[in-house]
């Protein structure tokens, strides 16, 4: 049988990850002082203001939660921003159902660079973060990229156009934001750096940064 | 002379405490830059929507839940806009939220009551709203007292304590660098608040001997 403290750190794990919980599963596993003791604890760490980390897919989701498109809109705030590749991407990788995994070695091979899927991941996982600067990007990996997760490609040139990347400097403030954090953040891999034998400047370079 | 108004990156506004983003909105709505006051208004939102919602969902009946937060959060955040509290964020979410909860329960929320005229089988026979027992108990608001009745005699350091370790599950070292209590303190506070609160909460579920009602005696 679970103990209270178990309950209660499965709790705290389960909102920590995937924030829409419900407490009454947790409450329903225990009874008479138990419960109150589970529900008591519950209610203190609600009180702390537990926030969810930053997340684009997550915040995406959000968005198109009618819960809080009723709230935005009745404090008079339209509930989609302006889309950014940081928000479309994401969204529309998540509506097509396919896997980050998956949609770069469809990338790559799109572009003819089927092999080089390490360095594609790499660029593709900058331009969801928005830290590639977007007029760089080739209007062919605009072009891929629409066959795959199905979006017009002058939408994803209208959304690139929207996303600045964060200026030099800008990322260290959101790393402490994160390493500050009580929630285990992820970064989904692999991350922007290649490796040192794809150090050298070469074709798939040329799709992503030679404009 | 004033700066100029400059909108921030999605990735320096998620760096931001909530105090942070609630000035950078005002900021923005001073200088008119209407998108950056409202996507700041939409990550203000995100952070605390499911926070609120679990909060609501403990109390309230499941059918009547969004509504609840709803009102909740909007209230919250016109009241904050309007400079009504001084209260962090997240804490005078939690005031608004208790409410917003005990005016549910006083009667107050009727206009949740017709919304859920539309719900077939959520009344009894006289058009009552039929909810479970346990939900409409008022000892799930009496607990916010007991809970605040045992914090009460805690100095500001030890409850800081408190909420990071019994409540936050950090670790009584990280706890310790954070509060300057060293782990072995930080462990022995945490068990006398979980012993007191435990105590009280047995002598709360006890029911009353025939002693101590006065309509017996």
């Amino acid at each position: 049988m679970s103990t209270v403290d178990d309950l209660f750190g499965a709790f705290r794990t389960a909102f920590r990850e995937r924030g829409d919980v419900d407490p009454h599963e947790y409450l329903d596993q225990v009874s008479g002082t138990d419960r109150s003791e589970l529900e008591a604890l519950i209610d203190g760490f609600l009180a702390t203001g537990p926030t969810r980390a930053f997340d684009e897919a997550a915040f995406a989701r959000f968005q198109a939660d009618p819960l809080a498109q009723r709230i935005l809109a009745s404090v008079g705030v339209a509930a989609t921003a302006a889309e950014t590749w940081a928000t479309l991407l994401p969204a529309a990788r998540e509506r097509a159902q396919i896997k980050r995994s998956l949609l770069v070695e469809r990338l790559a091979r799109a572009l003819g660079v089927s092999g080089r899927e390490r360095k594609v991941a790499g660029y593709y996982h900058r331009m969801e973060h928005g830290t590639l600067e977007p007029e760089s990007v080739s209007p062919k990996v605009l072009e891929a990229l629409s066959a795959i997760v199905d979006v017009s490609v002058e939408r994803l040139r209208e959304a690139g156009r929207r996303m600045a990347p964060p200026a030099a400097g800008g990322m260290p403030a959101f790393a402490r934001a994160i390493a500050a954090s009580p929630v285990e953040y992820s970064m989904p891999a692999p991350g922007p750096e290649a490796p040192a034998d794809e150090d050298a400047w070469d074709e798939v370079d040329e799709l992503f940064c030679g404009g | 002379m004033t700066r100029p108004f400059r909108e921030f990156s999605e990735f320096e506004i998620a760096a931001m405490d909530d105090e942070q983003l609630l000035a950078y909105i005002l900021r923005a709505r001073a200088a008119a830059a209407q998108a950056a006051s409202d996507h700041g208004v939409r990550h203000l939102v995100f952070r605390h929507m499911d926070t609120v919602r679990a909060m609501v969902r403990k109390r309230i009946p499941t059918h009547l839940v969004d509504e609840v937060t709803h009102d909740a959060m909007v209230s919250a955040i016109k009241s904050t806009f309007d400079g009504e509290h001084e209260l962090q964020f997240h804490k005078w979410l939690a005031v608004i939220t208790r409410r917003q909860i005990a005016d549910f329960y006083r009667g107050k929320a009727g206009k949740l009551l017709e919304l859920d005229r539309e719900g077939a089988g959520k009344f009894d026979d006289q058009g009552n709203v039929r909810v479970e027992r346990a939900s409409l108990d008022d000892t799930t608001l009496e607990l916010d007292e007991l809970i605040e009745q045992v914090l009460a005699t805690r100095s500001a350091i030890h409850r800081e304590v408190i909420d990071l370790y019994v409540f936050g599950g950090f670790s009584a070292k990280e706890v310790s660098v954070e509060t300057g209590e060293s782990p072995d303190n930080v462990f022995q506070i945490a068990k006398r608040f979980r012993d007191e609160l435990r105590a009280a909460l047995e002598a709360a579920d006890r029911p009353p001997s025939p002693d101590s009602d006065p309509e017996t005696s």
